[in-house]
């Protein structure tokens, strides 16, 4: 009996001990499975990547978007060159503005080089910033340029240029895809005026660089004195009644409300010899032969030579009314052309 | 025999309380074992997003307000980082070492704590570190990098550069 007692007794106690070793062990597995890694353990190195991903996007459309102002102001001056070599306007330049931008040929077939744009195109500095992307981030990246599109919108002196444009980036974490219009400000100062170059009388008076007059001026508030800094610097100023830049590449003469002007020298031989009663030497009038105006009443040569001096010259300067009373310049400065 | 039980129970007792103390100790004490990365890593993104987005206006420190006034920052919308590539691009026509390095240590300042190690690089050229350890001995070191360009005129744009940002314990 006292055997059977002995071992019923070792028997609990070995019951207590395997208890406690089991209880020892449970609370080990239950709370040894925090340090197991958790299935989300990753996600902060995801999300990390992710945003160099992020971050190279839109560096990507920032960069295109500086870029396109650049290689924009290059493929529009290669435009304008192109009008200079094919006495041609460009209707529809667009066209040949979106292929300068890519591929840096102003046409497909024959093929020609777009002036100035030997690695100046916007693939070119793209294909640079995705190739280090792809060398420094390991960002595998690839972008196409959908469209080009050009308008005015904001400035007188300057063409938004709206280009569409698709990223695609794949990586081991994340696809990502975005396509944004971009509009890159493309300013106009610094190239030759295409009325100049090219106009219906198909006369070459003179090649002559846009450059925008420093006077800050509303309607009404210009005077003589600002014709006369605006003549001697070959500055233009926006006028709503003159002809866009846009148009004067399209060879449309419609007034715009982004029109913009300058006044012809009249001291170069050739003008001289071309004036004519009726010709007002603003330059979108003089140049497009407008002699719709009347000598009359509505032509004025200017005869106080402070304001414009033309005592060398067989004609003084020639304005029509409505710019003459645009500078209030007084009428006793002025004679119509022609007496009847 | 009673008193040979008595001992024999306390005995069991006592090893089935070491053994739990010994489970719980190994439970708490593991969590230690492994240095948690995450705090350092957004460290180093956020880091690198302050100076992304951070323009120089809204920076407040001596040191970038006496650059602003001496004349070496000329637009204050930058942002930090368009702001040392800047300097990065006329480091090549004027010495702009100590500026760049004076710059980054103020705006790393606060932001990265003091206990660890910071560098910066611009295209593998140091631009600024403050080192407590030496890279190769350290326990943990994070770098991100990101892409950085800077319109200098109408005309030109400098980069991109590849802005590294390296952070260790």
């Amino acid at each position: 009996m006292d055997l059977i007692r002995k071992l019923t007794r070792n028997k609990k106690a070995v019951v207590f001990t395997i208890l406690s070793i089991v209880i020892a062990v449970f609370f080990t597995v239950v709370f040894s499975a925090r340090i197991e890694k958790p299935l989300d353990h990753n996600t902060v190195v995801v999300e990390s990547r992710i945003n160099v991903l992020r971050g190279y996007m839109d560096n990507f459309f920032d960069y295109a978007l500086d870029m396109g102002s650049i290689t924009g102001y290059a493929a529009l001056n290669g435009v304008v060159y192109d009008i200079n070599s094919t006495c041609c306007y460009k209707p529809n330049f667009e066209i040949e503005l979106e292929r300068c931008l890519k591929t840096g040929n102003i046409s497909v077939s024959p093929p020609k080089k777009c002036y100035g744009m030997e690695n100046m195109t916007l693939t070119y500095y793209l294909d640079g910033i995705r190739t280090i992307a792809l060398d420094e981030l390991n960002i595998i990246s690839s972008y196409s340029i959908n469209s080009v599109n050009v308008t005015q919108t904001i400035d007188a002196f300057s063409v938004e240029m709206l280009v569409n444009i698709t990223l695609d980036i794949r990586d081991n974490y994340a696809n990502m895809s975005d396509t944004r219009v971009i509009t890159s400000v493309v300013p106009i100062e610094g190239m030759l005026d295409p009325l100049y170059i090219l106009n219906p009388l198909n006369v070459n008076y003179y090649n002559q660089t846009i450059k925008k007059t420093n006077l800050k001026k509303r309607e009404g508030d210009w005077t003589w004195q600002d014709l006369t800094q605006l003549y001697y610097n070959n500055e233009y100023r926006n006028f709503k009644n003159a002809t866009s830049f846009i148009n004067r590449i399209k060879g449309n003469f419609s007034q715009n409300i982004f029109g913009i002007e300058s006044f012809v020298n009249h001291s170069r031989p050739a003008v001289q010899a071309d004036m004519i009663d009726n010709h007002s030497l603003v330059d979108y009038l003089f140049l497009t032969n407008t002699t719709n105006l009347s000598c009359m009443r509505e032509v004025v040569r200017i005869l106080n030579y402070t304001i414009i001096n033309s005592s060398t010259l067989a004609n003084p300067y020639q304005l029509d009314e409505y710019h003459r009373q645009s500078f209030n310049i007084s009428s006793i400065d002025v004679e119509f052309t022609c007496i009847p | 025999m009673n008193k040979r039980g008595a001992y024999f129970f306390v005995i069991d007792a006592l090893i089935a309380a070491s053994i739990i103390t010994m489970s719980l100790i190994i439970i708490f004490t593991s969590h230690n074992l492994r240095p948690d990365t995450n705090p350092t890593l957004r460290l180093v993104e956020d880091y690198s997003d302050f100076l992304i987005t951070t323009k120089v206006r809204e920076f407040q420190g001596a040191y970038v307000q006496s650059l602003i006034d001496n004349g070496n920052i000329t637009d204050r919308d930058n942002s930090l980082l368009q702001q040392l590539t800047e300097f990065y691009f006329y480091n090549k026509t004027r010495n702009n070492t100590q500026i760049m390095w004076n710059f980054t240590e103020e705006i790393s300042h606060g932001l990265v704590p003091q206990q660890r190690s910071v560098m910066l690089l611009i295209n593998d050229t140091l631009i600024y570190t403050r080192q407590l350890t030496l890279p190769n001995q350290s326990n943990l070191m994070l770098s991100t990098k990101k892409l950085s360009f800077k319109k200098i005129n109408d005309s030109y744009i400098y980069g991109p550069v590849v802005v590294e940002v390296m952070i260790w314990i």
